[in-house]
């Protein structure tokens, strides 16, 4: 490749897209620093399992410690308890997934419907959902707890599972998508060739929606991932912990944070950081699955029926 | 999905849009549910002990009378706390919100797997959390450890003191704010923009248009709902700043004493007891993101520009 | 991104944790997860342990069964837990097989314990059983609206109290009910270095004057080392602890004492200034990665602290914090006396305790687990830390003899020790620790001294104290 070449092909792409070249390095540069900003402290995390606190507080922070010490916190780890970590872990992918299926199931209908349709009540539905996510979260700590122990769901997966299947954040996204990026003309047409709501829904909104799907996926799936408050308030036994929760409970009550508690237990600042690739690692394999979607999406020719 | 019903075809204007009604409340019935569940019935219920007087932690109704609001209001941090969220949220919303839209306008000028990497990238922090947040600040914030030291030191800190200041507070927490928050939006704002037509963007660029421009004329203002609903969430958000306190709390050399309403309501609820204080407290935070909310809606009428104009009949 | 709920609070639990306290328990759940042979657990490090006597303490409970609930001997009983603790309990239930199977472990955060309890409260039910709790934490539960503790007293004998170290249930008194029962002490002592003591040809310090003189002959001919820490809340109750600081002396249950223009807490002031100005008290605190630096390199010379650092923090162990070899350097004297003071005072750092809930259907059971993991030598002659109860210290104490990292044996000195905790500075529902960052600490940073910063600490207190109910005296 003769460097000619290759500036052509830049130069070519360059007005494609409508970017100097200067302008795409500028590009380059600022969305590299914000790389920097977010990706080394990442690149801190996986290598703190590999070193030792001694060597934590020693050595450059992105030294490379060993694989061994690696291992060792991830034997620490699972090794706590009676496989608590392995079983919180199961925990959290099943609260998740039953939380993101039932919260997408709910939100995705619903903020179709807002968007496309004037209906009574949409108002009241628009504000509630809009002040149910301004509403602190201190404040509904007491009246989720009595209403789960009322029913008698206290301290059981349902506890944690239904909650969540109330996504107003879902509902209000869906709805400013379809409102956004679903062309009038196609529902008008659709409803001129005698569609009922549903099969529009089905045979038009779904598919249009693939960008959204993969949105409400990955936002679905993190908060509930990392969903530390709910399982908190609901849960007391801890063979029903979440992986935050666990992982908590299990950290409070040694010295690898802060040596203030007197303990034996082997856990230090790389099983921390190892824990905290346990909750990361699933977070990014969906966010990559995910964005398949996001970027696929693209609202094409849809008009031209 | 919903089983398709047989449907028939109905010439008549009025009935086709009740049916078309009843579809759309068929719609939103289990979300309703939900949304009264979880939403209507613990506010209200919130709202309800605000005036009640608790023994044993247990809610007297309505027998406080207005006494929580004036035990909350004239206690001796209210009005430090509030301050200190109005001092965070003058620095953090803008940056916040700025800052996502240029990045994601920036990751959406070409399209390349540059940007797809850069987002995934930005997007990952929002991930870590609980005890390793606390050891990722520990760590960072220290210019004897933190992968970033040279700009620390070069900023003239030297140890963990320095740094965590509560001067700087409202900077610090804007920058551990934006690193976990902003990639998610990045990401959803970079969904945004890729559902706009393509023919769009075509045609801005048949017309000249080159990608400065496109992003400012074009792009922007197409996915301004959603920035309009960032700004609302952050709003209000940064009104119920928490996690972030309570992490340099944690990060620091030791905890230190409250410094966000929320932080203030928890304290009410969890430590003193006292329920109908924290509501009242929740029920002040509510309002101000409320206020928040009209003040961007009003501005950005969003609600009526949406598709459900062409939907009568 | 304030998405679905609570995904903002997830660090609710630290700061609750560092500031306070425990979680409570679960109702009827499925677990008993059984005590059979936990094979991946990691036990707590059993080193040469000597033959112990075989007898455990004898459990005679009182006469009356004071219970107006309906007691029920088949109940199951919940206890919560740490991490550290969970083999504490599995161990009980090893010994106990005929009612192992009634008792279920819940690991917690225990920070999580006041908020927890109030939940409950509301719900009419759920509560766990036994607590393992700071007696903070324990003050905090047992507040009007949490009343959670039961009263011990009639089911401990006096034998028994009478065999914990002088003032160790103090904590745990409540209006003359005993609330809680100690686990561990976390008396403050004075661990010096040995070795360098004898270098520098100086003498351990048996006032606060010495360790003042002391600190100035270091600061003049050996700059560079250091006698201790000012840098968290560890050092209120290093100086003033044990200075007799009127910090949060209960005079009743609703009056406390705060008076921080009184000499005990000048005195304390003055010193520590002088001695931060000269560099030989850093500012930073003990478990900062600065400070932690200079005990690698064996720049610590002496440092008042807690009985614990001696295992855990200077330790001696390749993966200790302070000392990572044992060299027989570590020395350990009583705490420092101010010259005028009739006895000598000490603070504390931590310490723990188990308490019972009044609620509990089978307290029976639940006293009986409480008194084991007090006193048994089973559990407390291999605990980690400092056992109250003294029968039960003394087998402890051959565990610590035989680390080499001490000089002498640490044991007599720190028995001796634990006598001396200013029970005046009482337990209380405001937060002493983070006032104490805030102001003093963070007065620090900002170049004030100590003692300018007592007047604003002092304000601020009598705020969170007034806050939380109390009536303030000599303001």
């Amino acid at each position: 490749m003769a460097r000619p070449g290759m500036f052509q092909r830049l130069q070519r792409a360059a007005r494609a897209d409508g970017i100097s070249i200067p302008g795409m390095g500028l590009r380059v540069l600022v969305l590299l620093l914000f790389a920097i900003f977010f990706g080394l402290p990442l690149i801190w995390i996986v290598l703190a399992p590999t070193k030792t606190d001694t060597q934590l507080l020693d050595w450059p922070p992105l030294a490379f410690g060993s694989l061994d010490r690696a291992l060792l916190a991830w034997k620490n780890l699972f090794g706590y308890g009676e496989n608590s970590v392995a079983i919180w872990s199961r925990n959290s992918v099943v609260y998740t997934i039953s939380s993101l299926l039932l919260s997408i199931a709910i939100s995705l209908p619903a903020g179709y419907a807002l968007a496309i349709s004037r209906f009574a009540g949409r108002q009241f539905l628009l504000w509630a959902t809009l002040i149910s996510m301004i509403l602190p979260g201190s404040a509904l700590v007491l009246p989720l707890f009595l209403e789960m122990s009322l029913v008698r769901l206290t301290n059981t997966p349902w506890s944690v599972i239904l909650p969540a299947g109330f996504f107003p954040f879902g509902v209000y996204l869906t709805y400013i998508f379809y409102a956004t990026s679903l062309p009038k003309d196609l529902l008008a047409a659709a409803r001129v060739d005698g569609c009922s709501e549903f099969q529009m829904f089905y045979y038009i909104g779904l598919p249009l929606a693939r960008t959204l799907f993969g949105l409400l996926i990955f936002i679905a799936f993190t908060s509930n991932w990392n969903n530390y408050f709910l399982p908190l308030v609901m849960l007391n036994d801890d063979r029903l912990y979440n992986l935050p929760l666990g992982i908590q409970a299990l950290i409070s009550g040694t010295s690898a944070l802060r040596p203030t508690f007197a303990t034996d237990l082997p856990i230090r600042r790389a099983e921390v950081a190892l824990a905290g690739l346990l909750l990361i690692v699933p977070v990014v394999i969906i966010f990559l699955f995910s964005q398949r979607y996001v970027v696929s999406g693209a609202l094409t020719g849809s008009t031209k029926e | 999905m919903v089983a398709t019903p047989n449907t028939t075809i109905v010439t008549r204007q009025p009935s086709k849009r009740r049916r078309g009604l009843q579809a759309a409340h068929l719609f939103v019935l289990p979300y309703t549910l939900f949304l009264l569940l979880f939403g209507i019935a613990p506010g209200l219920y919130a709202i309800t002990i605000s005036f009640a007087k608790f023994v044993e932690g247990r809610p007297q109704l309505f027998q406080a009378g207005l006494k929580n609001y004036t035990i909350a209001f004239t206690d001796f941090r209210f009005l430090k706390t509030f301050g200190n969220a109005f001092s965070f949220l003058a620095i953090a919303l803008p940056v916040g919100v700025i800052g996502v839209v240029v990045i994601a306008l920036l990751l959406h000028a070409r399209d390349d797997w540059f940007a797809n990497v850069m987002r995934t990238i930005y997007f990952v922090p929002g991930a870590v959390a609980g005890p390793t947040l606390v050891l990722l600040a520990i760590f960072t914030l220290d210019p004897a450890l933190s992968p970033f030291r040279f700009l620390l030191t070069a900023m003239g800190f030297e140890t963990i003191s320095d740094v965590i200041r509560p001067k700087y507070f409202p900077v610090l927490f804007t920058i551990i704010g934006f690193f976990g928050g902003a990639g998610g939006w990045i990401a959803i704002f970079y969904g945004a923009l890729n559902s706009i037509s393509h023919e769009v963007l075509e045609a801005a660029r048949m017309d000249g248009c080159n990608a400065w421009q496109s992003a400012w004329h074009i792009k922007q203002p197409l996915i301004r709902p959603y920035i309009a609903y960032m700004a609302i969430l952050t709003f209000a958000g940064n009104i119920q700043l928490y996690a972030e306190p309570a992490l340099i709390g944690a990060a620091g050399s030791s905890p230190i004493s409250l410094w966000s309403p929320n932080q203030l309501a928890y304290e009410f609820a969890f430590r003193i007891g006292n329920f109908g204080a924290s509501a009242a407290i929740s029920l002040v935070m509510l309002l101000i993101g409320l206020i928040g909310a009209i003040l961007v809606l009003t501005t950005t009428s969003i609600f009526q520009s949406d598709a459900s104009n062409s939907a009568e009949g | 991104m304030s998405t679905a709920f609570f995904t903002r609070w997830r660090l609710v639990c630290l700061g609750l944790l560092l500031t306070l306290a425990a979680c409570a328990g679960a109702p009827a759940a499925p677990t008993a997860a059984p005590a059979a042979a936990a094979t991946a657990e990691p036990q707590v490090v059993v080193q040469t342990q000597v033959v112990v006597q075989t007898s455990e303490p004898v459990v005679v409970t009182a006469v009356p069964q004071p219970t107006a609930d309906p007691t029920d001997p088949n109940a199951e009983i919940t206890v919560w837990v740490d991490s550290t603790r969970e083999g504490a309990v599995k161990l009980y239930k090893e010994k106990h097989p005929d009612v192992a199977a009634k008792i279920n472990i819940s690991v917690v955060d225990r920070g999580q314990f006041p908020a927890k309890v109030l939940l409950f409260n509301n719900s009419g039910g759920g509560w766990p059983d036994v607590v393992f709790a700071e007696p903070e934490l324990v003050t905090q539960v047992a507040d009007a609206s949490r009343n959670f503790p039961a009263d011990l007293m009639p089911f401990i004998t006096t034998d028994i109290l009478s065999k914990f170290a002088p003032g160790a249930n103090d904590p745990c008194m409540f209006d003359g009910k005993l609330f809680c029962m100690r686990n561990d002490l976390a008396h403050n002592v004075l661990w010096y270095n040995a070795p360098l003591m004898k270098e520098f040809g100086y003498t351990v310090p048996t006032t606060w004057e010495e360790y003042e003189a002391l600190g100035e002959a270091v600061a003049k001919q050996h700059p560079g080392y250091v006698i201790g820490a000012f840098g968290d809340d560890q050092a209120m109750n290093v100086y003033f602890w044990a200075s007799g600081c009127p910090v949060s002396h209960l005079t009743s249950a609703t009056e406390v004492q705060i008076n921080l223009s009184d000499p005990r807490c000048t005195r304390a002031a003055a010193m520590v200034d002088k001695l931060i100005g000269l560099g030989v008290l850093t500012k930073v605190g003990p478990f900062d990665p600065a400070f932690v630096k200079l005990a690698n390199d064996n720049k610590l010379l002496m440092m008042p602290a807690a009985s614990w650092y001696g295992e855990y923090v200077f330790g001696g162990k390749p993966d200790s914090a302070y000392y990572k070899e044992a060299k027989g350097q570590l020395g350990v004297a009583l705490p420092p006396k101010w010259k005028d003071d009739p006895k000598p005072l000490t603070g504390a750092q931590g310490g723990a305790a188990w308490t019972m809930s009044r609620h509990t259907k089978n307290p029976k059971l639940a006293v009986d687990l409480i008194i084991w993991l007090t006193t048994s030598n089973d559990y407390q002659g291999t605990a980690p830390t400092f056992p109250a109860y003294l029968p039960a210290a003394d087998v402890w104490s051959k565990t610590v003899a035989a680390n080499k990292v001490y000089a002498q044996d640490p044991f007599p000195i720190l028995k001796e020790a634990a006598s001396l905790v200013d029970g005046a500075w009482s337990n209380v529902r405001y937060s002493k620790g983070p006032v104490f960052n805030t102001v003093v600490i963070g007065g620090l940073t900002e170049d004030k001294t100590v003692a300018s910063s007592l007047e604003e600490f002092q304000k601020q207190l009598t705020a969170e104290a007034e806050a939380q109910g109390y009536e303030v005296v000599n303001k």
